[in-house]
Formats: structure tokens, sequence, C-alpha cells
């Protein structure tokens, strides 16, 4: 499928207003694909271009407004259960990506679809944090012995939990990026940096280290599926914070205090490609500076480009497929040293078949 | 145009080359599929539904096709259909001979998935005078025949599967869809009404024997018509049972709405505004019965609320 | 811990909880309640409905809560009906409507 279309229609909402019924044919199936549809809706509502839209389409749309309002309904509630949980344990609640988005009031979240509560806490106090949860009632997902092992020893957070009652997935991290590989931002400096918003014990990273935090994440994920729409997270931020006069320099201080120039560089890379997302000249001379040579640039923008194609979830084109094969490697690579991935590869293929 | 102008081969190449906007009422569902004998059934079954012509957009998009192996093969004993909806397969491939079932089964999942905009309830649903009869119920609970039944006897059909509510109004919208019978209910259908159009009986499927009957013409022309509830019936089959027909209290009738709802959890305050008004406006009750003349004057008797 | 309506003298005061926002349909003699807070739907007797009402309103503790259900529903006082208030409480702080009300 042409995501010419779809790409466009991100980038110029106003855009939307003047496609034609099979155009939209198109758009809506590739926004429910990748999970923008409510994306795809809020700017086209932002624009104020709903009205033009034919009236099938513009139906589907409203529906996925009300739908996605109805997640963040559902994501409030479960982060003030999240709150009384762990009150006992004196932590400031530190929120990640969407829930923070939400909370903080951000345009990110505007049409955001998301099911999952993503939060920061010390590695200190992850088994005190686990605890108090499995108390209150939430429970961890039924894994084989080897992937918990996998999640306690080898990664970043915690095993997925949910609470039976209403089966919202709670991620617990205790980093961004996991502690065995190559890139090792220091949690604390997140930690001490995250705001405070609604006055009730909530926080969120600071607005460079969103920036950064979602820039990281898009790379580093195994799931290539949600790439466009990190990407779009991004492009949301950037748009936000970019236009305040010093975000440009502090964003540099925090890529490079974080370690994370590199993975920084190519999600804005992709996002001006993609979006058109503007960056501030301070941050552009900062993340040049980590630039990989040209070869390996230009082999990773045709990777990357190919791999965010949002084409049918279960049987994307060859090249995309091949594309997303690659990337995958390359981040076990980053999140494993070699002798654990060789192990952990060979389990993967050769045991049970993936969850996903 | 309706799709029984089409000639066959006409049909049989549109259906193959990019698919065919079948106009279904609330639903514009594109088909496309390269198996001949499925094109046949569309033919019998669908032959009064419109084409749509216009425009390209259509709500659900849905393939069935012989799935490829390994190799680019396609198996030539024991052949396979697969459906393939928005190019997402939820389903294992199928014997071919049950491609036909296979298409209506990924029709109602495209609904239940991506009808938001309705609150839709697992129910058949018929009309007379103006009003809808809701009969909301688990498969099996006879409610395909029961269906079948009344919609060959001067009910007009507006879904044997799918209740969609619209919020804004709290009326019915028809989908006249074909209805699936099985086994028994299959000659049943065929003695109540002989000239029904019934597609040829699949044998040894997973629900046994499965056959399609195809719409009333009158029911599909008039998909542009939705009407307000009236009853809603819980129907329980009973061989022999003398036929019963009671009053629910209406918050339990709430609860037992909102139970055969695909999507009631997730519309939230939406989701519990609408079955409200429903329920407000609706008499309910629970609904035992032996056979369909039973059922016919029974429900034919029941009283506006 | 999910706190439990306490035995003791000193009793604790209880509100409907935070985040919840409920609506109300009526039939008959029963109830249905809506929270949008967190997408449930509940079905309620007469009394279990009153207690919710009360509390929607204002923070109470049990016996008050009691006091003034006898009051609103013109009922004859009655141990039994604390002791079954308690209970509903405690019912209504498993489900998630009900915390107790910080001092």
């Amino acid at each position: 499928m042409d995501r010419a279309v779809f790409l466009r229609a991100l980038r110029e909402p106003a855009s939307m207003g003047g496609l034609a019924p099979a155009e939209w044919d198109v758009l809506l199936r590739q926004g429910r694909h990748v999970g923008a549809l409510g994306r795809l809706a809020a700017l086209a509502a932002g624009a104020g271009v709903l009205p033009a839209v034919p009236s099938r389409a513009r139906v589907r749309l409203e529906a996925a407004l009300e739908d996605v309002e109805q997640q963040h309904r559902l994501i409030r509630w479960e982060v003030i259960r999240l709150r009384r949980a762990l009150a006992g344990t004196g932590l400031p609640l530190v929120l990640l990506k969407g829930a923070a988005y939400l909370h903080a009031g951000l345009p990110a979240s505007r049409g955001r679809q998301f099911s999952d509560v993503d939060i920061l806490v010390p590695r200190a106090s992850l088994h005190e944090v686990e605890a108090a949860l499995l108390r209150e009632g939430w429970k961890m997902e039924a894994l084989s012995a080897y992937d918990e092992r996998y999640y306690r020893e080898w990664s970043h957070e915690l095993p997925p939990l949910a609470h039976p009652k209403r089966h919202v997935m709670l991620d617990v991290h205790h980093n961004i990026l996991p502690p065995t590989g190559r890139l090792r931002p220091d949690p604390r400096l997140l930690l001490e940096a995250a705001v405070p918003v609604t006055g009730d014990g909530l926080r969120v990273l600071g607005p460079a280290d969103m920036v950064v935090h979602s820039a990281c994440h898009l790379l580093q994920s195994g799931e290539h599926d949600k790439s466009l729409r990190d990407l779009g997270d991004l492009d949301a931020l950037m748009r936000q914070f970019g236009a305040a006069p010093r975000f440009g320099d502090e964003l540099a201080a925090r890529a490079a205090a974080l370690d994370l120039e590199r993975p920084l560089f190519y999600a804005l890379r992709f996002a001006a490609r993609l979006f058109g997302t503007p960056i501030p000249e301070a941050t552009a001379r900062a993340v040049r500076r980590a630039a990989p040579p040209a070869l390996v640039r230009a082999a990773m923008d045709r990777l990357f480009a190919a791999a965010v194609e949002p084409g049918p979830p279960q049987d994307p084109p060859r090249r995309t497929r091949l594309a997303r094969a690659v990337l995958t490697v390359r981040y076990h690579w980053l999140r494993m040293p070699p002798s654990l991935l060789a192990r952990h590869l060979a389990h993967k293929i050769g045991g049970r078949r993936g969850r996903g | 145009m309706k799709l029984g102008a089409l000639s066959a081969s006409e049909l049989t190449a549109r259906l193959a080359r990019g698919g065919l906007d079948v106009d279904t009422g609330p639903f514009v569902v594109r088909v496309e599929t390269e198996i001949p004998a499925l094109a046949d059934e569309l033919r019998l079954l669908y032959q009064d539904f419109p084409v749509d012509e216009g425009d390209g957009l259509a709500d659900f998009h849905v393939s069935v096709r012989r799935p490829a192996g390994p190799l680019g093969l396609r198996r030539w004993w024991r052949q396979q259909a697969m459906a393939y909806l928005d190019d997402v397969r939820p389903f294992e491939p199928l014997p071919i001979g049950m491609a036909l079932p296979m298409l209506e089964w990924s029709i109602n999942w495209c609904a239940a998935t991506q009808a938001n905009h309705y609150v839709m309830i697992h129910a058949a649903v018929l009309e007379r005078d103006g009003r809808a009869l809701v009969l909301p119920g688990v498969t099996g609970a006879g409610k395909s025949t029961l269906c079948a039944g009344l919609a060959l006897r001067g009910w007009r059909l507006f879904s044997d599967e799918f209740a969609l509510i619209r919020p804004a109004d709290g009326q019915v919208d028809p989908w006249p869809r074909p209805i699936s019978l099985k086994n028994a209910s299959i000659e049943l259908i065929r003695r109540w009404a002989p000239d029904a159009g019934l597609s040829t009986p699949v044998p040894n499927t997973n629900k046994g024997t499965v056959a399609h009957l195809r719409p009333p013409v009158g029911s599909v022309a008039r998909t542009g018509e939705p009407a307000m509830p009236a009853w809603i019936v819980f129907p329980t089959f009973a061989r022999d049972a003398a036929p019963r027909l009671t009053r629910l209290p209406r918050a339990r009738a709430f609860f037992k709405l909102a139970d055969c709802s695909f999507n009631y959890e997730s519309l939230g305050l939406r989701g519990f505004t609408t079955l409200s008004r429903m329920i407000d406006g609706c008499d309910a009750y629970e609904f035992t019965y032996s056979s369909l003349e039973d059922a016919l004057s029974l429900l034919g008797a029941l009283p506006l609320p | 811990m999910i706190p439990s309506a306490s035995r003791d003298s000193s009793e604790a005061n209880w509100r409907l909880a935070e985040g919840c926002r409920l609506h109300w349909k009526a039939w008959d003699d029963e109830f249905v309640i809506f929270d949008e807070g967190s997408g449930d739907t509940h079905l309620l007797d007469p009394l279990a409905a009153e207690v919710l009402k009360v509390l929607e309103e204002s923070p109470e503790e049990v016996s008050s809560l009691a006091h003034r259900i006898v009051a609103r529903l013109d009922l004859a006082p009655d141990s039994d009906l604390t002791e079954r208030v308690r209970e509903l409480v405690e019912r209504f702080v498993a489900l998630g409507l009900v915390e107790p009300a910080r001092p």
C-alpha cells in the first residue's frame, strides 16, 4: 500500500480536507494498522477539516476519537489506582510515554491510542514496588522461566503486570534502555530531573528527557510496527518544546549526558524526513557530531524507511520484512553482549513460538 | 445496479481483479476472490444488493483466497480457502467448500471489531409495524432459525446476528445479510418456505452442515429504513415445551443485554446511555418455544410498549 | 492493604473513591449505576443504592451513614441495619467505589 497519502496526512493535516473517497479507503486502513487512526482523527479535527471528509470516513474517525477518549479515561483510572497502591513506598510515581503525555496535558496525547502504563522507578526500589503491586492485586503475566529471567536479569523492566479486574498492562522500568546494552543512560539523571504534574505525587520526565526517551525507544524497540507512531510522538514533542528559546541547547546537553546522541541523531533525522519536524539548530549541530560514517548512515536510512512502511501487519512486503529482520538483529545486539545474544536467539528460534 | 444484473463472467472477473464493492446497507464490503464456487454463491445470495460503483471507499475489505504454500504453490488436493481481512488473517485456513461461511464470518468479525460508531448487540432483529424486535442470545439458542422463520412470514429482516443501535437516536439500522442455518434447521426452513433461496449445504464443517438463506428482496430493498426497538425478547428453544412469554424486569434486562453486546464495555458512557434509553423504551421478555408456529403467533401478538 | 471497615470505636470516614463519576438509572426497585471513571457498571438493590448515594454527597462513618439511611428511607431503626451497611461499605471498597476519606 502506498504510504504517501498516510505520511502526508500526518505531516499536513489540512490536506485531509481534500482527499478523494478512494484515498480515504487507503488512509483509514493504514491508520488502523499502525494504531494511528485516533491521531489522524485528532489532527483532522484540529485542522477543522472534518466537515469536508466523506461521511462514511468521518463516522469512522469520530468513532476513533471516542475510542481514544475512553482509553484515556481508563488510563487515568489506572494511574489513580497505581498511586494508591504505591503510596506506602514514599516514591514519586514517574510516568513515561503515553500516560505521561496524558497527565501532563501535552498535544502529543491528542488522539493517541495506548493501553499500557509505563513507569520508572529506582532499581534499588524494584523489589519493594513489585511487592506492593502484587499485594494490591496486580498479577504477573505467565512467562516461561527463561523469559522471566530475561526480563529480570538482562532487561530494563519487570515482566509485564496487569490487574485482573482491569487488564491494563503495566510496565515497571528501572531504566529506559537495557543494562546489558552498549548504550548506558544513567537513570538517576532522569529521576532527578523529573517534574511534578497535577500535584498528586505524579511526575513525568523533563521535556528534554521526554524527547530523548521517545527517540531512543524508537530505534531500540524490537517492535517496528509501533515505529511510525513513536515518530509521531517525537514530532509532536519537538513541535511543542522546540519553540522554547533554550530548548535546542538543553536537548543537546541532555542527549550527551545520557550518552544517547546517536539514537537522537537517527530519530530526529527520520522524523524530519517523514514529517518535516523542525530541529533547533543547536541540537542539529550537537548530534551531527555523533553521526555515523556516511555509508552506515545511508544504509540505515534505507533500512529504516523500509521498516516503517505502514503495510499490513502480517504480510509485510518482502523488503519490509527483511528490513525489520535486520533492524531487529541490530536491536538485540544493542541490548545484549554477543554471547548472551546467541543464546537468546537460539532459544527464540528453537523454542516455542513468540507471543506476538 | 444490483449484483444480480452482472453477468456471471463479469462478476467473476471483478471479484478476482481488485474486488467488488457491495453495498450491504450500513457498510460497503469490498469482496475479493478468485474461487469460482464462491462467486456463484454470491450471485445467489447477494443478487439483490447494489454494487457500489461510485467512489472506491469501502468499510470492510475481505479477500477469500487459496493460500499459497512456502514455494508459492497452491495445494491441489484438499484445497483450502483463507480469509484476509484488510490483509490480516485472523482465522486458520479451511476446506475450500467452506469459502462462503468463511466470507460471512469474516464480515461479521469486521463489524464486531471496527464499528464502534454503533452499540452492537449479538442478536437477531426483525421489524413489524415500524418497530424492531430484538432477539439477543448466544449462538445455539435457535436464534437464526427463529429469525429465518419470522423473516419468511411477514416480518422484515434486519439481521440474524447484529443489532446495530445508533447512539444518537436509539434506532436500529437494518443489515439484512444472508442467514446462516445449521443441520436440522436447513430442512425445517425448506419445509417452512419451499421457495426460499438456500445455498448448497456444506457438510462436515466444525458447526455441522451449514447453509445460507437468501435475504427476502423486500428486506434488502429497505436497508435505508431504520426502526425504533420496541421488544427485547430472550429466546430459548426447548423441545416439546409449551410456549411461554414472561416479562423481564428492566434492570435485569439491561444486564442481559449488555452481556450480549460486542462493544458495550469499550464504549463507556455512550454505551450505558444508549442501552438505558433502549431499556426505557422497550418491553423485555424471556421466551421459551418449541415450534416456529408458536413463535410466529406469540411474537406477532406482542403489544406495543 | 485493602482497608476494612473497622469495628473499634474510632470509626473511619468513608467517601466515594477518587476518580469515580456515577451515572444513575432506576427501574422499579433496582438501580443500575455506571462509573465513568472505571468504566464499570453495577446493579444495586435499594439499600446499597442509598448507601452509595449518601457517600456521593458527603463522607460519613458507618453509624452516621446508617442513621441517615433510616431517615431517608423511612425505615425502623435496626441494629442489623448498621451491620448490613458496614458490609455494603466493605463490598464497595472491594469494588473500588468507596475509600477512606483522608482526615
